[in-house]
């Protein structure tokens, strides 16, 4: 087990290199000069070219790229060029909501998926199952932000029921913090479970075709036996990597909801910083959401090799 | 005469057959046909949108702005007095050119890449590590880096999903061709001297057709996804383009009141992804035998 660990944790060095190298060029592959961009419409030569060394621009790529290497592994992740805050500033201001958000919203994902897809491919072929798939059809289907938009028209400005825009933090009012996140966390539950219905049906269903569930129903086994004390745990194992795409599905849809629903974290800072072409934070944010991304991935491999010895192989 | 007749007789009962036939696909395949069925109505409407639009797209009338909906305006009107509905049927023109051009080239792309690097250790060996790293990006967070970077256009909206599509593509492309090279069918084209491109054009290329066709299926629908909510959050085509991400990050704001001016767009949006996943899970169903019944 620790020979595999170790085997994967280097594996995820290069791609993490990978992504510092595609982190890095964005700003030179931008069309024309990239401190022209920044700068925006109503800056003189002179701004440009302030803007430009306070970047190092005008240095050479090669020593650009090894101060930005060195300066990301110290820890500064860079300023924004609009309002000066450092990234780790800014960051650490908006993780709270964040952290709120897809906590709540991944949670609630895996309690509908999970359920979901289990019973669905267990009374396949049913009217439960149908539903399921609807369910997962439309989840796959409806774009989070207009989702957003109409639970946020229903609960919020017909019945008045949460509000509007806004985040309240857990230590200030926990009746408060319940309101605020309820319709994001839910939204993030509803497009996370879409997925993972899918995945968990399929996964389940395999289960169900393998002969020791033959031979269990064959000794006279109950139908609930069979699921609770055979199904489930074969099943359990491939399930596990849908924890993965769950994550990748959280932090983009981290982004949409933030917007739709007004709540000043991480995924409204990757936005803002977007239109605005703030590229350092681009950069930094786009590093480090590769980086928790690669992260996630990583720990749910080695989840899925300590639950299955065969995957050390 | 008679053996006009004859024949007319004869090919009733096979077209009766081949009548039944598609009642029969219709009913077994309810989800794709009714998925098909969507996306061509969707696309006609786009065809003819200047002749059913009523209003054009881009007229401003600021004394009719945030209308509900009525006989005039059938969907309302925006907060600057745009016809809602015809904003709404223009707006599936961009879609539509956003998903089939971005189908197009990545699978182009993916198929000229996945054939060489599925031949070519060297090849293989570069290109799947540069894929590799490509794929530890979240989608969407690596469309935006990407945008913000080039600058939103709609056809910097193209070549920023076909970036992010394509190694999936390559990967799927790749797979199969390293299985078919171990084929027979390929071995003995080799060995009566074919030279390495013919089996690359004539045998290897036309073998990946039925996984790349339900790849493309699903990037058409993902496509429209990732056009509109780049466009939503205001970094996709340019803000005056009719796009149904555009019209409903704009509407959003009128939630008190006029929620009409984002919901009806977003109704169209659904249902064309929708329509664009039942075709490829159909598609999928259809020609890849292994997963059939596991959908």
């Amino acid at each position: 087990m620790t020979a595999y660990v170790i085997k994967r944790v280097l594996a995820a060095i290069p791609v993490l290199i990978f992504v510092g190298l595609v982190t890095f060029s964005l700003v030179h592959i931008a069309p024309g000069d990239a401190a022209n961009i920044m700068a925006g419409d109503y800056a003189g030569p002179d701004d440009v070219k302030k803007l430009r060394t306070e970047l190092g621009l005008d240095k050479p790529i090669a020593e650009q790229f090894v101060d930005w290497v060195t300066r990301t592994l110290r820890g500064d992740l860079g300023k924004s060029i609009f309002s000066g805050q450092s990234v780790g500033q800014l960051v650490k201001q908006r993780l709270n909501p964040t952290l709120s958000l897809t906590i709540g919203g991944g949670l609630l994902a895996v309690l509908i998926g999970i359920p979901l897809g289990v019973v669905a491919a267990w009374k396949s072929d049913t009217v439960v199952d149908r539903i399921a798939q609807v369910f997962a059809a439309l989840g796959l289907a409806v774009p989070g932000f207009w989702l957003g938009f109409i639970l946020l028209w229903m609960f919020a400005v017909n019945f008045r029921i949460f509000p509007v825009i806004g985040f309240v933090s857990i230590f200030d009012d926990v009746g408060g913090f319940l309101r605020s996140v309820t319709l994001p966390c839910l939204l993030l539950g509803i497009t996370g479970s879409a997925s993972l219905v899918r995945m968990t049906r399929a996964s389940m269903l395999e289960v169900f075709r393998e002969d020791f569930i033959r031979t269990a129903r064959a000794k006279g086994l109950g139908e609930r036996e069979v699921l609770f004390r055979h199904a489930l745990r074969a099943g359990a194992i491939p399930i596990i990597t849908v924890i993965g795409f769950l994550a990748a599905g959280l932090l983009t849809g981290v982004v949409v909801t933030e917007t739709v629903f007004t709540i000043p974290g991480v995924g409204r800072l990757v936005a803002e910083a977007v239109q605005q072409r703030d590229f350092p934070i681009v950069q930094s944010l786009l590093m480090l959401l590769a980086s928790v991304y690669v992260a996630v991935n990583l720990l749910v491999d080695i989840a899925y090799a300590y639950v299955d010895p065969r995957v050390r192989l | 005469m008679e053996a006009v007749q004859a024949a007319r007789v004869s090919t009733a009962p096979s077209s009766a057959g081949r009548f039944s036939k598609v009642l029969r696909f219709a009913r077994t395949r309810f989800t794709f046909v009714a998925g098909a069925t969507i996306l061509v109505l969707v696309s006609l409407m786009a065809i003819v949108a200047p002749l059913i639009e009523r209003y054009n797209p881009q007229d401003l009338s600021p004394v009719d702005r945030v209308q509900p909906p009525s006989a005039e305006h059938w969907f309302g009107t925006d907060h600057v007095g745009r016809d809602v509905y015809a904003r709404t049927v223009h707006g599936a023109r961009i879609s539509l050119h956003v998903a089939a051009s971005v189908a197009v080239i990545v699978t182009i792309t993916g198929v000229v890449i996945g054939v060489v690097v599925g031949y070519n250790r060297v090849a293989d060996n570069i290109v799947m590590r540069l894929l590799d790293g490509m794929m530890a990006f979240p989608t969407l967070i690596l469309a935006l880096a990407l945008v913000a970077t080039i600058g939103s256009s709609l056809s910097n909206v193209i070549l920023v999903i076909c970036i992010v599509d394509t190694p999936g593509m390559v990967r799927v492309v790749r797979g199969v061709v390293l299985s078919l090279r171990e084929r027979v069918f390929v071995d003995s084209a080799r060995a009566i001297g074919t030279p390495l491109h013919t089996i690359l054009i004539r045998e290897i290329a036309p073998n990946t057709m039925a996984p790349v066709l339900i790849q493309a299926s699903i990037y058409f629908g993902s496509a429209i996804l990732t056009e509109s909510a780049l466009s939503f959050l205001g970094v996709g085509t340019p803000p005056f383009v009719p796009s149904w991400g555009n019209i409903i990050g704009q509407g959003r704001t009128y939630i008190q009141v006029g929620f009409w001016i984002a919901f009806f767009p977003g109704v169209f949006l659904a249902l064309t992804i929708l329509a664009a996943n039942l075709v490829g899970d159909g598609l999928r169903d259809m020609l890849d035998p292994r997963l059939r019944g596991a959908r």
